[in-house]
């Protein structure tokens, strides 16, 4: 995996929470989404590890990539989509334009990560705070809290995934309905023949 | 299949059992494990860089070296308040008697709301892999790298740096600019930043290197401790002999290194916090002359700033800045210092000049 691979990857995690919104405006169902964007993902790795020419605009690709993914799915459940195709295409234009870029407010990103963390048991906080507010290493943190290598790791494994979920997955500022409700409103105006 | 919540699961505990151990065998495994399915790696990678971001906490430790597990179930962090100090550090807790011995208390530095803006987490897949991998940033340019032992390294503008990790070192060449380093602490795996012909040999620390031209450099340290030797050969650090009895530089000093000289001081903290705005993207300056700070944002930006009177240049200026926006340090110029700028179209120079003489024609 080298780093032009994971180029691709690194910039979609930018845009974690719209790609989530979008895959589930495609198929309306949120028990799947993590499963839908764990496989965009695959497919952005896989993508930028081919020999295709360099791709543009690495916002829209990733749409794309997250378009097919949910329509192999509705598909895969003969599913119709609810929502107009049209609707969609202005989503990605929207998308594509990078005007949803501001929705990401990351002044916010320090304070909503201590956030997601004062709810994690103490422990588990403890031992995440001398890792990483303090640097500790996993056997230090164990023999300074009384607890074996093995328990710190699990709650590190923990405050790992935590971590991801705060900072990739965080809420829009004006929320994913109201969000939606921007992007229907500009499929509108974007084709109006419908 | 397996669904996504268990993959991520899985790949969380190699991230944290890759962070505690690094046997051979280990890495065989999670290398078999990553090849096994793109969504392996995908979830990897993600992780990976939510982890590496986290870091930034490390801003939150209080600047009395206070030890306190228990410091994020108190914080309150109001990010707009943090932005706007830029720099400033946060109140410390009271004192507590921790007791604890085993680590050595470290100078903290603290710069606020780093935002991680490009993270390249290379080499994941190439442990085996003996070449150096080459890394640059342009003017006004800033990156950040991911080492695949977790070293952090963050390059400034128009910088240039070669990596090369194998399992005896952790090797890096700084061929032109400045670069911070955040050192994973590997004890088995000596980190050396090799800088014209300066070796810099950490352990465990957070440091950084500039170099100002081919025979002189800065090292700043941070945090933990560092050496300093002579570069034996051309590419060649298998003999740490001159390292061994090598000057030391400990957290909160500086040393200036020129052809056959080293000069080692103590900085403050506030001016270590200072000197490594750039990792955030500013400029900060308190008391500098107006000379220093125009050659600071000149590294920056291609858009060059002068100063023809040199009684000017030794205005004193502070304030915190975007290094990549010369223009409202030029209007706060105007504004503070009453310096009027002209900008010349040809070659786009903006030359300042105080307000009550007349321009240079």
């Amino acid at each position: 995996m080298s780093k032009n691979e994971e180029r691709y990857l690194l910039r979609a995690l930018e845009f974690e929470n719209v790609l989530r919104a979008c895959l589930y405006r495609y198929t309306r169902n949120s028990s799947d989404v993590e499963e839908l964007l764990q496989e965009t993902y695959a497919r952005l790795l896989v993508a930028a590890a081919s020999e295709e020419p360099e791709v543009r605009s690495v916002r829209g690709f990733a749409f794309t990539i997250a378009r097919n993914v949910a329509f192999d799915w509705l598909r895969h459940r003969q599913v119709v989509p609810i929502e107009p195709v049209a609707d969609m295409e202005a989503l990605e234009v929207l998308d594509g334009s990078g005007q949803v870029e501001e929705i990401v407010n990351h002044h916010q990103e320090l304070a909503m990560l201590v956030k997601a963390i004062q709810q994690l048991p103490e422990r588990c906080r403890q031992v995440f705070t001398l890792r990483k507010v303090y640097g500790y290493s996993q056997k230090e943190i164990a023999a300074r809290l009384g607890i074996s290598e093995n328990t710190v790791e699990q709650h590190l494994t923990r405050a790992a995934r935590l971590c991801a979920r705060a900072l990739f997955d965080q809420p829009m500022v004006s929320g994913p309905s109201s969000l939606l409700e921007r992007f229907r409103g500009r499929g509108r105006v974007h084709a109006p023949g419908r | 299949m397996p669904r996504a919540a268990d993959i991520a699961d899985t790949a969380a505990q190699w991230l944290i059992r890759l962070e505690a151990q690094t046997s051979p065998e280990v890495w065989d495994a999670f290398q078999a494990w990553l090849d096994q399915d793109p969504r392996h790696q995908a979830a990897f990678v993600r992780l990976r860089v939510a982890w590496n971001r986290v870091d930034v906490l490390k801003n939150l430790r209080p600047a009395d070296g206070n030890i306190d597990a228990d410091l994020l179930a108190r914080a309150q962090v109001r990010p707009a308040t943090l932005a706007a100090q830029g720099l400033h550090p946060l109140k410390g807790k009271p004192r507590r008697r921790t007791g604890n011995g085993s680590m050595p208390e470290r100078r903290r530095i603290l710069i606020a709301a780093a935002a991680i803006t490009a993270l390249t987490v290379g080499g994941w897949l190439s442990t085996r892999e003996f070449g150096w991998k080459s890394h640059a940033t342009g003017i006004g340019g800033h990156s950040d790298l991911v080492l695949q032992d977790g070293s952090i390294v963050r390059l400034n503008t128009d910088t240039r740096l070669k990596t090369r990790i194998s399992s005896q070192r952790r090797e890096i060449v700084l061929e032109k600019g400045e670069a911070l380093f955040s050192v994973s602490h590997d004890s088995s795996r000596p980190f050396y930043v090799t800088a014209a012909s300066t070796v810099v040999r950490a352990i465990g620390t957070e440091f950084s290197v500039r170099i100002r031209d081919a025979a002189h450099l800065d090292v700043l340290v941070a945090e933990g401790r560092v050496a300093l030797g002579t570069r034996v050969t051309a590419g060649g650090l298998d003999d740490p002999g001159p390292l061994a009895a090598a000057p030391q530089i400990s957290a909160g000093e500086t040393a200036s290194v020129g052809p056959g000289t080293v000069v080692v001081r103590a900085v403050p903290s506030s001016d270590i916090s200072r000197r490594l705005a750039w990792t955030a993207g500013r400029l900060a300056f308190q008391g500098e002359t107006l000379a220093y700070a125009v050659e600071e944002f000149n590294r920056y930006n291609r858009r060059q700033l002068a100063i023809t009177d040199a009684a000017l240049g030794q205005v004193r200026v502070g304030g915190v800045f975007q290094a990549t926006d010369p223009d409202s340090f030029v209007d706060a110029l105007r504004h503070s210092f009453g310096i009027r700028a002209q900008t010349f179209r040809s070659t786009g120079e903006i030359r300042l000049v105080a307000e009550d003489r007349t321009p240079p024609p």
